[in-house]
């Protein structure tokens, strides 16, 4: 009897726990950040220059706090407020508060979840997908302190989201015969809000319905709609842009070898009610690849065929995360004239200024310098051509990945001669301490990517070759227990020349402008970081860069930049 | 047995539901759509794929501070003559009045931590008026044990934080001081006569962490338990004298390696502090000061010998000063064991330059010698000083001698301070008036000006003013006096509890005299042979009426006398004749655990007999209520 009532004893004790543990409605949940730094700018030009600031110190200091509320289990919202203290304020000055999101997610009726507020979303690569184009593949980690904190910052997630705002929706269906579910997804967000005279409410609706035959076979069925709503203002002239893609993946293993055969083709439509002078755009796009694995060798090998069309159109996908006209945060101008200083390597890497937080119903400039031949990754329009890759990973910490692409303009611009344009691009990193297996982290990384746009014409006017290599390298090594000293560089060179389009509102090409380049940039970064967890940890960094420009159309100049970054995520 | 049985079944049961406890955490996550997350990576749609981690430690606490003040004066200052009656609601010298110290926890070894202060200044316009914000910003925290030793990490926001007291401290004084008007950083104790009990018997109040730190934004690292019992620290960031959003460069860098005995409290540290400013908007001009010094602590038998030498030099452009000597030597010991007594000899030359020191600058320029991006305008004396016991000045030496005697209940503390100028740089002599300190600052709200006042002598610092007068025996060419100017000052704090009629009564006294001359003088000079003199008294009474009441009354007297060698009113030709007094009394109630109600009622007159439009008449009420939580 005695034996039984204390096994019921700490049965009810146990459980009581559980349910003391799940109730808990009130939650906190929280990111901080310090970030301070010391900045120094020397300009190399004819004219000595007298005119720029050269130094620069700032930073700050923010916390991000979250209230998570479950109101019951089905349910949950996050109100999430940041506040921002400036470097240099004190007692209460260079404070700012902000809401730094707010949304809410439920399961309605055991079936569908919906999610309402702010919203980080993804189709395909051709309906909306972050690209990050001219994002570096291989960057060295040392970078990516800097990096990371833009991503967070923009909300990128690494996992090409956007972020938007509106509401969404997802429910599935279970068969037991023919198919195994239908996932649905569809969402509506806004995009433009009205100002009530002259700019209308844009929004952006889409749905995904997604067949799963079984766990080799899936098509899906993509729509991506943006819209200006009518009646919203005066105007009549509406704006609508639709995509409808079509996506399948179909895997089989066969003699100890994983294959996949995937695609998507699609339409899009792009499109002015009630203007006479805005273009009606309609094309499509083809993208179809098969991918063969070998566990064994530890290789897996891609080859694929990409054809989209001069006038296919898809904000969603066609988005840049990099805004290239605007201002950079350090040093904006710069020599003796108070020129604007051209965004560099510097400013990619951690200038979070430069980011897009969500899509841009305008065609955003590309920037030769960074991506002259996918700047708007695999939806760039106006691309045919294959590609082939292949990875080499292994246990021992090697991954070797190399990829090429091999493609052509299918419309001439300003001429009817093609372009011809190439990417390679191979990364390679070692875990050298699993090779000598050390348990302190020793870690390289090398890459490079090269690029090659030339077109040759009867009229040589029309000629245009540039060529534009990247390097990098990248070190790590945890010299004491969660002591890293981190090491990178980076080399971008580009020679040549082209043409770069000038577009109007429409996406018409409207002139071209020859850009001739003859530049180098190089970033350099030591730093030594402790880690006091996989999220958390305190950075010391020194950083060099230098943009050197043969041609002097922009004077070279140089930033050295010190920071200490001290960064806590949960 | 069965008594282990039972025990060992009770703590497996404990642990059991903590295992239990977080695997049911991991449940939560799951892959189907009927619940709030899935599993699976790529995922069509929205993108949380799992829950949201939680502090798991979340602090919140604080203090509410409603105070006001309510200021009718009969003979007021010009500037306030068509505002002799005036109602301020909250401390325009600390604004918190809902003051959230919020803090979190993300592991063992981190925590990040913020204060959020709100306030509402009652004007009656509502919501737009309020007013939020940080006051010490938000911080950073990491602490992490090697096998070398231990380090903690502090960024982001304000810390108090010190180093040693030519480097980065504050002057902490002597401890004597009248209690009677409260700070904006002082306590609620368990009993109502606590701050009282305590000043009598320890000779001091609870203070809050700035005492003694000087205010510091940036990075601190430390480390401890080093090998061969080495410890250091070193920072890097502004401090709130080279504060300021601007992105002009301007920071404060230094730190502390420290070898201490492994017997006893011995010690030796080698300190530095500097500061870096950029003072034009090209950043081409530097500006900025260096500071080393050697710091240690010696204990032979019954004394302790502290010593810190050091050198300090400043910096203009390509101007460098030649480096100056600071040297502070200590002995303390306690006489007979009755008669705790500290000897201090000092001595700092004028070149040695440190705003975030404990020696305030009276030899050189600020504006010149510092950045001008600053947010904090706390106006730096700049010039001679009349200064209290424990408060050097550079370009001086001079000897400090205190000691306290105890004759039964009635405890003394006394302080003799002797010193002279090292070079005479400056014709003009400044002092405050200890009577009616804070309400004199009120005067003028918000900011601090300089230069205000009948005859624009007067300036206000945090929480106080002090006043400025200037010698007529100067070099006609250079402007400088024609002599040094020596300083003698001496206090008396005596503190005596009895009891009248039942009751706790504490009875505190504070007398401080202080002459400055233009010769050496072994004790303060009572004549007219002083260029300067002045004495004030404040007593101040506290009884305890009940539990939750105290009684407090306060009376302050003060006397500042010039002679013929300062400037003389236009209209009397005499030099400075001031008169302050200041009778006040008061209230402390307890109304619950943790929360205060404080009233205070000050009758307060002051004239100059010679500078006819210097005085003022009236009276100050003053209601705080403060609670912590």
């Amino acid at each position: 009897m005695y034996k039984y009532l204390l096994i019921a004893m700490i049965t009810f004790l146990g459980f009581s726990q559980l349910k003391a543990q799940k109730d808990r409605k009130i939650n906190f949940v929280g990111t901080a950040r310090s970030l301070m730094n010391s900045n120094y700018l020397s300009v190399r030009d004819s004219i000595p220059d007298t005119a720029s600031v050269k130094r620069n110190d700032g930073g700050y200091a923010l916390v991000d706090l979250g209230v998570n509320i479950k109101p019951n289990k089905n349910t949950e919202i996050l109100g999430m407020f940041r506040i921002r203290n400036e470097f240099g304020g004190f007692w209460g000055s260079g404070v700012s508060f902000d809401v730094r999101q707010l949304w809410v997610k439920g399961v309605v009726a055991n079936a569908l979840r919906y999610q309402l507020g702010d919203l980080n979303l993804k189709q395909t690569p051709f309906t909306l997908f972050n690209h990050h184009a001219d994002q570096i593949d291989s960057m060295p980690e040392v970078f990516n302190l800097q990096r990371n904190i833009v991503s967070y910052e923009r909300f990128y997630m690494n996992n090409n989201t956007w972020r938007m705002q509106g509401a969404n929706v997802d429910f599935g269906l279970s068969f037991s015969k023919y198919l195994k579910e239908i996932n649905v997804n569809a969402f509506l967000t806004r995009v433009n809000a009205t100002n009530f005279t002259s700019v209308p409410d844009r929004l952006m609706s889409g749905y995904t319905i997604q067949f799963v035959q079984s766990k080799n076979l899936q098509l899906s069925f993509n729509s991506n709609h943006i819209f200006d709503v009518k009646g919203t203002v005066a105007n009549d002239n509406l704006f609508k842009s639709s995509v409808n893609t079509i996506d399948w993946k179909l895997k089989r293993d066969l003699a100890r070898k994983s294959f996949l055969f995937g695609g998507e083709i699609g339409q899009s439509h792009y499109q002015y009610t009630n203007d006479t002078l805005a273009p009606d755009l309609k094309d499509y796009f083809v993208h179809a690849y098969a991918q063969m694995s070998i566990p064994k060798w530890n290789l897996t090998g891609t080859i694929g065929y990409l054809n989209v069309g001069p006038d296919f159109r898809s904000i969603g996908a066609q988005s840049k995360d990099i805004n290239y006209n605007a201002v950079p945060v350090y040093f904006d101008r710069y020599t003796n004239d108070q020129r604007i200083r051209p965004i560099t390597l510097f400013d990619v890497v951690g200038n979070e200024n430069i980011y897009n937080r969500t899509i841009t119903t305008s065609l955003m400039s590309e920037n030769q310098l960074f991506n002259q031949v996918l700047p708007y990754g695999i939806s760039t329009f106006n691309r045919v051509g294959g590609y082939a890759k292949i990875q080499y990973k292994n246990k021992k910490g090697i991954d070797i990945t190399s990829q090429y692409y091999k493609l052509n303009e299918i419309r001439g611009q300003g001429s009817f001669a093609l372009r011809d344009m190439s990417i390679f691009k191979l990364n390679a990193s070692v875990s050298i301490n699993q090779l000598i297996k050390t348990k302190k982290l020793i870690a390289l990384q090398v890459g490079t990517m090269m690029q090659t746009t030339n077109r040759s014409s009867d009229q040589s006017i029309e000629n245009m070759d540039l060529k534009s290599n990247q390097y990098t390298l990248g070190f790590r090594w945890e010299l004491f227990s969660n002591f890293e000293l981190m090491l990178g560089y980076i080399l971008q060179q580009n020679d040549g020349h082209d043409y770069l389009p000038t577009r109007n509102g429409y996406t018409e090409i409207t002139y071209f402008n020859r850009s001739d380049y003859q530049v180098k940039q190089e970033l350099a970064a030591a730093g030594i970081r402790y880690n006091f967890s996989s999220k958390t940890y305190l950075c010391v960094l020194y950083q060099q860069s230098k943009f050197t420009d043969k041609l002097n159309i922009s004077p070279g100049f140089s930033i050295n930049q010190f920071g200490i970054i001290y960064n806590i995520t949960l | 047995m069965k008594k282990i049985g039972l025990f060992l079944l009770f703590v497996c049961s404990i642990s059991f539901q903590r295992l239990m406890a977080q695997d049911f955490n991991d449940l939560t996550v799951k892959e189907s759509d009927t619940s709030l997350y899935d599993e699976v990576i790529e995922k069509i749609g929205s993108n949380f794929k799992k829950p949201l981690e939680v502090l798991e430690n979340f602090q919140i606490s604080g203090y509410y501070r409603f105070i006001t003040n309510y200021r009718h004066l009969d003979e007021a200052y010009p500037h306030l003559a068509n505002n002799k009656n005036n109602i301020f609601v909250g401390d325009d010298s600390q604004i918190p009045q809902l003051m959230l110290n919020i803090a979190g926890y993300t592991s063992s070894k981190t925590s990040f931590g913020t204060d959020l202060f709100m306030w509402t200044p009652m004007t009656g316009i509502g919501e737009k008026e309020n007013v939020k914000g940080l006051n010490l910003g938000i911080s950073l925290y990491g602490n992490f044990s090697t096998s070398v030793g231990n380090f903690n990490v502090r960024t982001g926001g304000i810390n108090w934080y010190a180093l040693s007291p030519f480097t980065f401290q504050t002057a902490k004084g002597n401890n004597r001081y009248s209690i009677f008007e409260r700070n904006p950083w002082d306590p609620n104790t368990a009993k109502v006569e606590t701050r009282y009990s305590d000043f009598y018997n320890a000779g001091a109040i609870n203070q809050d962490q700035r005492w003694g730190n000087q205010a510091f934004q940036g990075l601190i690292v430390e480390g401890a338990q080093l090998p061969h019992n080495f410890s250091f620290s070193a920072m890097y960031g502004k401090t709130q004298f080279d504060g300021g959003l601007s992105a002009i460069p301007n920071t404060s860098y230094g730190g502390r390696i420290v070898k201490s005995s492994i017997k006893n409290q011995n010690f030796i540290a080698f300190n530095t502090f500097n500061n870096n400013s950029r003072v034009d908007s090209l950043s081409s001009t530097k500006a900025g000061f260096n500071m080393l010094t050697l710091e240690s602590t010696y204990f032979i038998k019954n004394f302790k010998l502290y010593a810190e030498v050091g050198a300090g030099r400043q910096f203009i452009s390509n101007n460098t000063s030649n480096w100056g000597e600071a040297i502070s030597f200590k002995i303390s010991t306690d006489i007979k064991k009755k008669f705790p007594t500290e000897l201090h000899i000092y001595r700092i030359s004028p070149n040695v330059f440190n705003n975030s020191s404990v020696f305030i600058n009276s030899s050189i320029q600020q504006t010149v010698s510092a950045s001008n991006s600053q947010t904090q305008p706390v106006l730096i004396p700049v010039s001679s000083a009349m200064l209290p016991i424990g408060q050097i000045s550079n370009n001086r030496q001079g000897i400090e001698l205190n000691t306290q005697i105890n004759l039964g209940k009635l405890k003394n503390s006394i302080g003799y301070g002797n010193a002279m100028e090292l070079d005479e740089l400056s014709n003009k002599l400044t002092y405050s008036h200890a009577f009616n300190n804070l309400a004199l600052s009120r005067f003028w709200r918000w900011d601090f000006p300089s230069e205000v006042g009948p005859y624009k002598n007067l300036n206000k610092i945090y929480r106080s003013v002090f006043e400025t007068i200037y010698i007529t025996e100067t070099d006609a060419i250079t402007g400088k006096p024609l002599y040094k100017k020596y300083f003698n000052t001496f206090e008396l704090n005596s503190k005596y509890q009895t009891k009248l009629l039942g009751k706790d009564l504490f009875l505190f006294y504070l007398g401080t005299f202080s002459s400055v001359q233009n010769n050496a003088a072994p004790f303060v000079v009572f004549s007219e042979k002083a260029l300067l003199r002045s004495y004030s008294h404040q007593f101040e009474t506290y009884l305890k009426l009940n539990a939750r009441y105290v009684w407090t009354n306060y009376v302050g007297l003060e006397r500042v006398l010039a002679n013929y060698n300062t400037v003389t009113d236009v209209v009397s030709r005499r030099p400075k004749n001031q008169k302050g007094f200041s009778i006040a009394t008061g209230l402390d109630i307890q109304l619950s655990k943790g929360v205060g109600l404080y009233l205070r009622e000050r009758w307060m007159k002051y004239e100059d007999m010679s500078f006819a439009n210097d005085r003022y008449k009236g009276f100050e009420s003053t209601v705080e209520l403060k609670m912590f939580f």
